[in-house]
């Protein structure tokens, strides 16, 4: 105990017993705060308004970049997203990266799951995800693509998820829970379009 | 004691030890591939296609999963005719039910505008999909900036030489 350094030693080795339970975690779902309890994004809630099936064209190749091939049958949602991501963003976060995920079961392929709409928050100021009426980014086409009936009458179901990106560590990813997750049906025929929000203007599409 | 007058037993014992540490190097590299079941478990970011959650000199920790990919992956694949693996996001999976490839997967570059299409296609006209025999590993986690010295030493090879030199001398000069 006679100089400086011996006694900023004995500081740190107390420190060391207390961090541990005081340090929040980027957790998979979320993060801890510093007292255990679970903090989940917020006001999370997915509604699909619209779906149209659209049938090939130029102009749906230009839209959707799909220069490569010619898909037989683009879906086209419209959907409404908010999420609150504030609580994600802790010490260590350095981006969240949120997407609207399409997953459904076809003939030979059990799972099948396509990004529709994603981006990339980088500070707690942009984590009040809200947009409206957005449209899906991603072409939406089977894997089977040269097959026009493919997503006729087919099941979907629309799910926001978040990954979060750490300065330096592991890549945590998690979703909405199911219960908030948008499930419909996609119209019966190619260039049908099915409106998912009840003449009173209703929430939009939550049950198939 | 003149450093120089060390006898051929002591010089022999040097190297020795060299190679030991250069084989035990070797060794837990190889042990350290078969654990995360890939062959380049540790990588380097080359591009900025995949900012700003990784930018060029980034470590980047891979390991191949024995379940399937999930959308939101980031994954390194390697492309026939391309000699550098690619660092992308993982955007639609697809799952067969049975067969040999398990999954057909697209993936995106956060930085760029469209899906990898276009590289798919350079050399093999046609590739729509990558499956999961072209993917080197999904990416756990990362360290910002510590593989900027691997990039230094490929944009300047006369690096290597020092740092090889500068190492050779230490470790042939060095007294246990």
């Amino acid at each position: 105990m006679h100089n400086l350094w011996s006694r900023v030693n004995i500081r740190l080795r107390f420190c060391d017993l207390l961090t541990p339970t005081h340090v929040p975690v980027v957790g998979p779902a979320g993060t801890k705060d510093p007292y255990g309890n679970l903090l989940a994004p917020l006001a999370l809630s997915l509604n699909v308004s619209s779906a149209t099936l659209v049938r090939r064209s130029r102009a749906a190749q230009y839209k959707y970049q799909s220069y490569f091939h010619a898909p037989a049958v683009f879906a086209a949602l419209q959907f409404d997203a908010t999420a609150d991501l504030r609580s994600l963003f802790q010490w260590n976060t350095k981006q969240v990266y949120a997407m609207v995920t399409v997953a459904y079961q076809a003939p030979g392929f059990p799972t099948n799951k396509i990004t529709v709409w994603d981006t990339i928050i980088t500070n707690i100021d942009d984590a009040r995800l809200m947009v409206a009426n957005a449209e899906n980014k991603y072409a939406i086409t089977d894997v089977q693509y040269r097959d026009a009936a493919r997503f006729n009458g087919l099941a979907v179901t629309a799910r926001l998820e978040w990954c979060v990106h750490t300065y330096v560590g592991a890549t945590r990813c998690a979703a909405m829970p199911d219960e908030l997750a948008a499930k419909f049906t996609l119209p019966a025929n190619v260039g049908e379009r099915v409106s998912y929000r009840g003449d009173r203007g209703g929430v939009g599409a939550n049950k198939v | 004691m003149n450093p120089l007058s060390v006898s051929l037993r002591q010089a022999l014992l040097q190297v020795l030890n060299v190679l030991v540490i250069i084989s035990s190097a070797l060794v837990m590299w190889k042990g350290l591939s078969m654990w995360t079941n890939t062959e380049s478990p540790i990588v380097v970011v080359l591009t900025t296609s995949m900012e700003p959650a990784f930018g060029r000199g980034d470590l980047l920790f891979l390991a191949k999963p024995t379940t399937e990919f999930q959308v939101g992956d980031i994954v390194v694949y390697a492309l026939e005719g391309r000699e550098i693996p690619i660092v992308h996001r993982v955007l639609n999976v697809h799952t067969l039910l049975d067969g040999d490839v398990k999954q057909y997967l697209l993936t995106k570059g956060d930085n760029n505008g469209t899906p990898d299409h276009a590289l798919y296609g350079e050399h093999q006209p046609g590739k729509l999909w990558i499956t999961t025999d072209e993917v080197v590993g999904k990416v756990y986690g990362y360290a910002p900036y510590v593989g900027y010295l691997t990039i230094a030493m490929a944009d300047f090879p006369q690096l290597k030489v020092v740092l090889l030199g500068a190492l050779g001398l230490f470790a042939l000069l060095t007294r246990e």
